[in-house]
């Protein structure tokens, strides 16, 4: 059975549920028998327990897909974290070679004047 | 000829400045609509704990079958705990961490995302000054060299130079974003639908509890005396009004996550055509606005029925 099944499984019992105490709960207001009421609550009983046990295997199952998935966006977020400080290194890069062009004209200055 | 050089590369280089920076507007608009998402998402789940742990204890406190070995923790070594049969809703408080977890990294991923085309990352002033700066390099260079350049033309050549040094980094850093996108859309896929998945199981989840909710209140009513039912009539309209919410923000957020792989493929368009429609941007922006809306009152019936 896929998640999406059981997930639509889960939306039919939780439905059927909700209905069926509503059922309860107008038995007991015609005043039904005990009988009646007892077998009411004994379906109750068991659907819970089954919606239970669904919702704890879909809640398990979940925290596992999250967690993969999570694996994988952090290693997305380290690759993009990388290209920002490529960019940063560039920008500090481009700073630089002026800041170098500086010195290279005063070394060219110097040069000059002890030409003359 | 020095001076034909000058005029040359200083034509050439301002004649492919038209790469226009990227907008990062549509970047800001995803990374807000994913976090008031993550929000949504948080509030319905906080609901959905309060009352799967309130339905635990309602229903095992009125169960023969109980017992109270059933209620203790086994202690492991160091950290370690564990429970023979444990309740739902300690799976659910696990869950919330997982999806905490989860939210956390692909908000990081928004952010990152906003970062890397936002103004703050290849700012004008950093090229405005390395252009002043290359100016008087170039001006002390060219009176050592004898190189005949007016002012004018020395000046034309270095704002050429600092602009081919930022167009260089921008198209970098769109060819950077591009390719995050691309590489990332699976994953963006996969986190709308494992959110949708999620919700599906609150909804499910709430739906069922509901029920458990009302319970207690209806044997409160039963009973009381019919003259004084106040109390439990405006505790049960109280709970029908948060479940009406918590569904109505479990809809829209579900809304809101099947918006986003759109939205996320979109960001593509808006960086090659700062012009073009942005539907699916567009479509996520309206969708976060109403769970904006709806979240807030969820989480104000919350706190009010915890008084």
């Amino acid at each position: 059975m896929t998640i999406s099944e059981k997930n639509e499984l889960l939306d039919n019992l939780s439905t059927h549920y909700t209905r069926l105490n509503y059922l309860k709960i107008l038995a007991e207001e015609k005043n039904s028998s005990p009988d009646v009421l007892a077998q009411i609550e004994r379906r109750k009983i068991r659907l819970k327990t089954e919606i239970d046990m669904l919702l704890k295997d879909l809640y398990a199952n979940w925290i596992g897909d999250a967690a993969q998935l999570k694996t994988s966006v952090d290693s997305g977020n380290q690759g993009l974290n990388r290209c920002i400080a490529d960019i940063e290194g560039d920008v500090n890069v481009a700073q630089k070679i002026v800041e170098a062009l500086d010195y290279v004209d005063e070394v060219i200055n110097l040069a000059g004047d002890l030409l003359k | 000829m020095n001076r034909k050089w000058f005029i040359c590369i200083s034509v050439l280089v301002l004649a492919v400045t038209g790469c226009a920076s990227v907008d990062p507007k549509p970047f800001v608009t995803f990374n807000s609509v994913v976090k008031e998402a993550s929000t949504g998402i948080d509030s319905a789940m906080a609901v959905n704990y309060d009352w799967t742990r309130s339905g635990f204890i309602e229903s095992f406190s009125n169960d023969p079958k109980s017992t109270f070995s059933q209620l203790v923790i086994q202690v492991g070594d160091k950290y370690s705990w564990w429970m023979d049969k444990p309740a739902i809703y300690l799976e659910i408080k696990r869950t919330q961490s997982a999806l905490c977890d989860l939210n956390n990294a692909f908000t990081e991923y928004a952010n990152l995302l906003v970062k890397l085309s936002g103004g703050e990352l290849i700012k004008a002033d950093t090229f405005d000054q390395l252009a002043k700066d290359l100016n008087r390099n170039a001006s002390d260079a060219a009176k050592a060299l004898k190189v005949p350049a007016t002012p004018a033309e020395l000046s034309l050549f270095s704002k050429a130079a600092s602009e081919a040094a930022r167009l260089y980094i921008e198209n970098k850093r769109q060819g950077d974003l591009i390719d995050a996108l691309r590489k990332n859309q699976d994953n963006v896929q996969k986190y709308s639908d494992l959110c949708i998945e999620l919700i599906h199981i609150i909804r499910g989840n709430m739906k069922t509890y509901y029920v458990e909710k009302y319970e207690p209140i209806r044997k409160a009513w039963n009973a009381a005396p019919g003259e004084k039912r106040q109390k439990q009539t405006e505790a049960m309209l109280a709970l029908d009004e948060q479940f009406t919410n918590a569904l109505g923000v479990l809809e829209q957020v579900e809304v809101t996550y099947s918006a986003i792989p759109k939205a996320h493929a979109d960001l593509s368009k808006a960086i090659k055509d700062n012009k073009s429609d942005l539907e699916g941007i567009q479509q996520l922006y309206s969708s976060g606005m109403r769970l904006q809306r709806l979240y807030t009152e969820l989480k104000k019936a919350n706190l009010d029925s915890q008084k």
